[in-house]
C-alpha cells in the first residue's frame, strides 16, 4: 500500500523525537534531584522518596532568595 | 516530593502513554484510509495535535514572558525556558512529519509555500531563543532579554495560523474527515497534549532545580554549575 513506509517513518520520527528527549529531560531531573539531597546534607545511598523531600525542604528558601 | 505527589506523577506518565498506544492503535486499526491520498493521510493525526500543542507553547513562553516582565520573578524565567525547549521540541516534529507527508502528497520535501516558511521562521526563532539563553551569562540580564525575545517571537503564531487563509498556499486550509477520523484525531490530541504539559512540567521542575543548586553553590562557593 502506497505511503505505508513514509507514514510508519513520520511516527517513529516524532514519537522518537518526543520520547528521547523525555528520557533526557527525566536523566537530568534524576542528576538535579540528586544534587538537591545532597545539597540538603543527605547521603546519596537513600531512597528517592528521601531526596524527594530533601528536595521540598530545600526549594523554598531558594526560591525566596531568588526573589 | 512527597509520596501522594510521586504516585500522582508516576500515574499522568502512565496515564499520558497508554493514552499514545491507543491513539496509535486509533491510527493503525480504527480510522479509515483516506480515499484520496491513501495511507500517508494518518500522518495528519500527529501532525496537526503537534502543530497544536507548538503554539500552546509558544503561547507559554509568550505568557512568562509578560510575567516575568511584570514580576521579575525568576519562575517565570525557568517557564518560558522549559515552554520554549518543548516549542522547539514540538516544531520540529511537525517540520518532519510534514515534510514526509508533503513528499508523498506534494512529490517533495520542501516547498517555500508561505505556511511552511513561517513554521520553519518558527522553529528557527525558538532555536535562536535558546541560543541566545546560553549565550547570556548576568541572570538577570538573560532573564529580560529572554522575556522580550519570547513576546516578540510569539508574533510569528498567528502568522503560520493565518498563512492558508490569507495566501494562496499549497498547503491544505482544513481537511473533511469522517467520524472515526474525527475520533482518531480527538485520541491523538489528547496523548500529544498530556505529553507535551508533562514534559513542560519536567522541564520546569529541572530548570528551578538548577536554579535552587546554582543559588547554593554561589552562595557556599561549593559544587560546580548545575
Amino acid at each position: 500500500m502506497i505511503g505505508v513506509e513514509y507514514s510508519i517513518a513520520a511516527y517513529a520520527l516524532g514519537l522518537g523525537l518526543m520520547l528521547g528527549y523525555g528520557l533526557r529531560v527525566w536523566w537530568r531531573l534524576r542528576g538535579a534531584l540528586r544534587r538537591a539531597n545532597e545539597r540538603a546534607g543527605g547521603s546519596t545511598g537513600e531512597s528517592q522518596g528521601e531526596a524527594d523531600s530533601d528536595v521540598r525542604r530545600a526549594e523554598p528558601a531558594s526560591a525566596s532568595r531568588a526573589r | 516530593m512527597g509520596g501522594t505527589r510521586r504516585i500522582a506523577v508516576a500515574g499522568y506518565w502512565v496515564l499520558s502513554l497508554a493514552a499514545l498506544a491507543g491513539a496509535a492503535w486509533l491510527a493503525a486499526y480504527y480510522a479509515p484510509v483516506d480515499a484520496d491520498m491513501g495511507v500517508i493521510q494518518k500522518v495528519f493525526y500527529f501532525h496537526l495535535p503537534a502543530a497544536l500543542c507548538m503554539f500552546g507553547a509558544c503561547g507559554l513562553v509568550f505568557v512568562a514572558g509578560v510575567g516575568y516582565l511584570w514580576q521579575r520573578e525568576g519562575w517565570w524565567d525557568d517557564l518560558s525556558h522549559a515552554s520554549a525547549r518543548v516549542a522547539v521540541l514540538l516544531s520540529s516534529v511537525v517540520l518532519l512529519t510534514g515534510m514526509i507527508w508533503g513528499k508523498q502528497a506534494w512529490g517533495t520535501w520542501w516547498t517555500w509555500s508561505p505556511r511552511l516558511t513561517f513554521s520553519l521562521v518558527l522553529w528557527l526563532l525558538y532555536v535562536a531563543y535558546l541560543v541566545l539563553r546560553a549565550s547570556i551569562g548576568s541572570e538577570q540580564k538573560r532573564a529580560v532579554v529572554c522575556a522580550v525575545y519570547g513576546i516578540v517571537a510569539f508574533l510569528d503564531v498567528p502568522l503560520v495560523y493565518l498563512s492558508t487563509k490569507l495566501m494562496p498556499d499549497i498547503h491544505p486550509e482544513s481537511i473533511e474527515l469522517e467520524r472515526p477520523m474525527w475520533v482518531t484525531l480527538g485520541a491523538w490530541m489528547a496523548a500529544v497534549t498530556l505529553l507535551s504539559a508533562g514534559l513542560v512540567a519536567a522541564r520546569y521542575r529541572v530548570a528551578r532545580l538548577e536554579r535552587a543548586h546554582e543559588e547554593w553553590a554561589l552562595r557556599t562557593g561549593m559544587g560546580g554549575p548545575a
